[in-house]
This record gives C-alpha cells, structure tokens and sequence, in this order.
C-alpha cells in the first residue's frame, strides 16, 4: 500500500488528542480522536504504512491485527471523503 | 446630521437614527459608516450578478469584493470591499426600525465576518463577571434563556451576534446593542401576555425586552460557552464538551459561516481551536417545559462559578 498524503484544500488542526480537519474548500469540518490524529499527523511526516502501524503498536496497548484494521477502516474512510490521496497509487477525482 | 454609535465593538457613524443600537463616543474616523437612505453608483451593476446565495428569506450577490443582501420585503444593503461601508434602501412601507432589524442582526454579523472577527450565534450574559456565551440554533433557546438570566439580575451582553476579540491571549466577548428579542409566546410566558413587551417594529412579531439597565460598555472576559441542544423532557442538563467536538460545535454556531471564502474558512479554523484551548465549552440540553428554564440558569451559573463540570468527557 502506498503511503497516502494529505489532499490540498485540506488542513488540520490538534484540539487538545483529537483533530479537526478542514476541506476548506467546500467548507466541510471533520474530527478526529486521538488515534486517528495520530495517524493522521504520521502519515504527514512520511512515515510508511509499514512504520505507522510499528509506532502505535508501540504506542496503544492493542494487536497488531487490530491496529491494521482499523488503520485501514480509517484510511478507507479519509480516502471516501477525499481528505487524502495516494492510497494504493490512486489520485484524487478533484 | 450624523448618529454615533458603539455595536459589537465597532465604532459606527450612520446618516440617520439605527433604533436599539447604543449611541457612543467614538473616534472621527468610525470603523463603519453606514447609509440608510442611499445606494452606492455601483449597486445596480452589483445586484445584476448572479446570486451566491439564495433561500426564501434573503439572496445575496458578489461583484468585486461588494456584497449586496436583498430580503424578501425588498430591503437591500450593499457592503464594500472593506466592510467599512454599508449602504441600505427599503421599500416604502419599511420603517427605520426595520431596516435596524436586518442591520443589527445578519447585516452586522456579516460585517463582522468580513472584517475578520469571529463571532458566534449566540447570546450572553455576566455570570461571576465573566461573560457566558449561549449559542444555539435559530428558535433553539438561546434568548429565552438570557432573557431568564436577565430576569434574575444579570447583565446582557448581546441577543444573537456574539463577536469574539482577543486580547493579551485571552478572549473577551464584545457587547452587542441592549435588547433581547423575543418571541411573543416567550413573552407571554415570561411576562404574562403576548404584548407584554414592545414590538421590534410595527412589521415583526418578535418582541423585545430592554436590558439597557445593566448593559455593559465594554467588552468582558469569555468565561464559558454553552451550545443548547435539543429541548428534553424533564429537567434540563449540561455536560462538558472537549476536543473536535467542542471547535466542530463552535463552526455549527458560528455567524454567517455560510459566505465564508477558503481562506476565511483556514482562519475560520485557527480561532476556534484557540478558543477550545481558552475557554470551557458545555452542551446543554433545555427542558420542553419553559418554566424549567430556571433550572437550565442554576446549572450554567453552578457550571461558571464553582467549575463543575470542569472535565471534558
């Protein structure tokens, strides 16, 4: 899987844990908790899939089986609102 | 003749009387001026473009940074570029106090926006010196329940509009104009008749209520926001609001979010994270029963002056 990035039009900012995320263009506000802002602000330094789901094993006491569903649910969901691109090498439809 | 007036911290110099608003010193230079009877040249061209906004009650029309509101009465305003103007022109049978309806609330809040503040749909009121924002949809509450504030003693600080201003890092609230509208069942609750209070204007069936007793003159710390959700049955309830949560119910009640360009959404963003960061944020579901609404103020004045409910959930 490659390593999805942020779309533009789309920025984000920390409340305390959590995340707001804003498709400012059509003026969309998402939110985040605290692991999916954490995702989030690993997928933005580059991290590949492979060591974001090492840092937060290292991080939540959860299974790794765990971790990579719900990453993946995540992504999936981020991808749906296309909040981010690059997932398996596809490109934004905007 | 000009008039002179202080409104959601803006220095206004207006042409003719802006009824409910607060007349004040204010420097030669006003941040706005406002023209009641009069267009600018470029109006028509303005109010030929295509609408950016339109529903049942107002359209709204962009050319070259201007802004132009037509309400359904056929009321206009147009706003400059810089928001530092604002012209209006009515149709005969509106009155000044109507035009005044339209400025204070939406056209102002607009202003607001357009000039950079962020203000919230809400009103508020002083409790333990602080102001307390209570924001809610429209019809959700929020002046009856300053109204039952001011009923007990409390200072209004303003009905709909609430612009927030910064300062030292830390947010105030700046005061409105010293009314409350009401609706006439409110009022007939409240105050015993539908017409126990003043008509906004001869055309609205909003009512209002002066506060101008204990209106304060300047802007007061921000010490708590109370979004109101959904009226319940029984007794009303409050519980802390924190993280994305908390910013995304301030973007749902901020004023006039609709119009906002891209880049006014990005800074739309940053104010409401550093106001979750400053100031506590509380959802508060009133009773279906208005008698309650009492109960409703005990809990947010306990809420402000003991911090209870001092952690997000």
């Amino acid at each position: 899987m490659k390593t999805p990035r942020a779309r533009d039009g789309v920025i984000a900012k920390m409340v305390g844990t959590e995340m707001v995320l804003l498709d400012y263009d059509r003026g969309i506000y998402y939110g985040l908790n605290p692991v999916g802002a954490r995702v989030w602000q690993l997928l933005q330094v580059g991290e590949t899939m492979e060591r974001i789901l090492d840092r937060l094993a290292g991080e939540y006491e959860v299974t790794r089986e765990t971790l990579e569903s719900d990453v993946a649910t995540l992504l999936r969901e981020l991808e749906a609102k296309e909040l981010v691109q690059g997932i398996n090498g596809t490109r934004s439809r905007r | 003749m000009t008039f002179r007036y202080g409104v959601y911290g803006l220095s206004i110099e207006a042409d003719a009387p802006i009824d409910g608003a607060l007349a004040a010193a204010i420097p030669n230079e006003p941040d706005l001026r406002i023209f009641l009877h009069s267009m600018p040249p470029s109006a028509a061209a303005l109010y030929a473009t295509p609408p950016v906004f339109d529903d049942q009650n107002v359209t709204i029309f962009l050319d070259g940074g201007a802004y132009g509101f037509l309400y359904a009465d056929g009321t206009r305003f147009a706003i400059d570029r810089s928001a530092s103007t604002i012209w209006s022109a009515a149709p005969p049978s509106a009155t000044l106090a109507d035009t005044a309806t339209y400025l204070l609330g939406p056209v102002l809040a607009f202003v607001l926006r357009r000039r950079g503040t962020l203000s919230l749909h809400a009103s508020a009121v002083v409790v333990a010196e602080q102001a307390v924002a209570i924001a809610a949809a429209p019809g959700g509450g929020k002046s009856t329940t300053a109204a039952a504030f001011a009923d007990r003693g409390a200072a209004v600080v303003t009905d709909d509009v609430l612009p927030i201003v910064w300062r030292g890092g830390e947010p105030y609230a700046e005061p409105g104009y010293p009314r409350l509208r009401l609706w006439p069942e409110t009022v007939a609750a409240r105050y015993g008749a539908n017409d126990a209070l003043p008509l906004l204007s001869p055309g609205w069936t909003k009512r209002y209520l002066d506060v101008g007793a204990r209106f304060p003159r300047a802007a007061l710390p921000l010490g708590a926001i109370v979004v109101l959700r959904e009226r319940v049955a029984g007794a009303p309830r409050m519980a802390r609001l924190g993280g994305h949560e908390a910013a995304m119910q301030l973007v749902a009640n901020s004023s006039m979010a609709l119009y906002l360009d891209a880049a006014m959404r990005v800074e739309e963003l940053d104010r409401v994270t550093a106001l979750v960061e400053r100031v506590p944020l509380f959802a508060a579901w009133p009773s279906d029963d208005l008698a309650r609404v009492e109960e409703l103020c005990d809990i947010v004045a306990a809420a402000v002056t003991t911090g209870a409910l001092s952690s997000p959930r």
